[in-house]
């Protein structure tokens, strides 16, 4: 009997962690939306160095979760997110506008595509 | 860093199973170990993958393995369609084809499992059954048995459990006081055997009728 609450109380440990995972992750990829939102609201005016700073506060938002995204998320795709941060910023500062709209794009599917990886639906199960 | 971290887990989960995982595996602890291994594999050589990915699904494993194991232990239905159930293959020295079949055993697997026991003839058998972990328990018809002190009428003194107080020349003092004996005995033990200490001897099992098994190291004076 107590195997059985020993299994019981491990399995509920996993759907809690799991669970806690899922929402750490959506409550992480929600700021980081606003930030490129507000980045790319920036960019739209042509205002590189606004767009730019908002950009790196993701940056920094993105790198001071490292704690968790090294030990839940497949660190391909955290990098993936990274470098489209990084290409996106490098577009900015160069001013390039055509570039610009391809790079946010890129980095919203990065972060949508981490979050949606994360959620139960039949396309992550199987 | 990451194989030690996986090594202890796995050693820290095989160790709650139990041992009945060693030796005999039941289908659902089959599944497991099979699992377990490819599980444990991939994170281990994949720094990109995060450890816990691997560690969660091999927890998780035990986990159920735990509560299937023990589900088992207190429902024989439920024992019964996940371990499946023993299959008589032989009865009455007489080969069962129709259980042989359903069991997908053949008479070269038959003849295998029985000359391991050595035995050649299937006439002498009483009962032969597949058992649920794929080894076939063999019972001889009782005259075929082999001879036991006891169907010989002869009495035979048992020799009682065995205790081995020293090891490799170090004497375990737990078992020492266990087998009821203390250092003064074990000095004797020494003395008439012609050895001045422990060091000298590779092992001393004592038996609780009080027969010493004795072997002196290899090398030593």
């Amino acid at each position: 009997m107590r195997n059985m609450y020993t299994g019981f109380a491990v399995l509920l440990a996993a759907l809690a962690l799991g669970l806690w995972s899922t929402a750490h992750l959506d409550s992480l990829t929600d700021d980081m939306h606003a930030l490129v939102t507000e980045s790319q609201e920036c960019a739209l005016d042509e205002n590189s160095a606004a767009a730019a700073e908002a950009l790196l506060r993701a940056a920094d938002l993105w790198e001071a979760q490292e704690w968790y995204t090294h030990v839940f998320v497949r660190h391909t795709e955290v990098d993936a997110v990274s470098d489209a941060v990084y290409e996106l910023l490098g577009s900015l500062l160069n001013e390039e506008w055509g570039e610009t709209t391809g790079g946010y794009e890129k980095l919203r599917y990065h972060l949508e595509s981490i979050r949606k990886l994360e959620h139960l639906s039949i396309g992550s199960i199987f | 860093m990451r194989t030690i971290v996986i090594f202890l887990v796995l050693m820290l989960l095989m160790r709650i199973m139990g041992k009945r995982q060693l030796g005999e595996l039941q289908i659902s602890e089959l599944v497991v170990s099979v699992l377990t291994a490819d599980l444990a594999a991939i994170p281990m050589q994949d720094v990109g993958i995060p450890l816990i990915n691997g560690i969660v699904p091999i927890v998780v494993l035990f986990a159920c393995e735990l509560i299937i194991s023990d589900f088992g232990l207190r429902s024989v239905r439920f024992r019964a369609i996940v371990c499946g159930k023993p299959c008589v293959l032989i009865k009455d020295g007489k080969i069962l084809q129709r259980h042989m079949r359903r069991c997908r055993f053949t008479i070269d697997d038959l003849s295998e499992e029985l000359r391991s026991k050595s035995i050649t003839d299937v006439s002498r058998v009483q009962f032969a059954v597949l058992e649920t972990d794929g080894t076939l328990s063999t019972i001889l018809y009782p005259a075929e048995a082999p001879l036991t002190a006891s169907l010989m009428g002869v009495e035979v003194q048992p020799l009682g459990f065995p205790y081995t107080i020293i090891d490799s020349g170090r004497v375990l003092s737990n078992n020492l006081t266990l087998s009821g004996h203390n250092a003064s005995w074990l000095q004797k033990q020494l003395d008439a055997h012609g050895v001045s200490s422990a060091k000298e001897v590779y092992a001393l099992i004592v038996f609780e009728s009080g027969k010493v098994y004795f072997e002196k190291m290899e090398g030593a004076k």
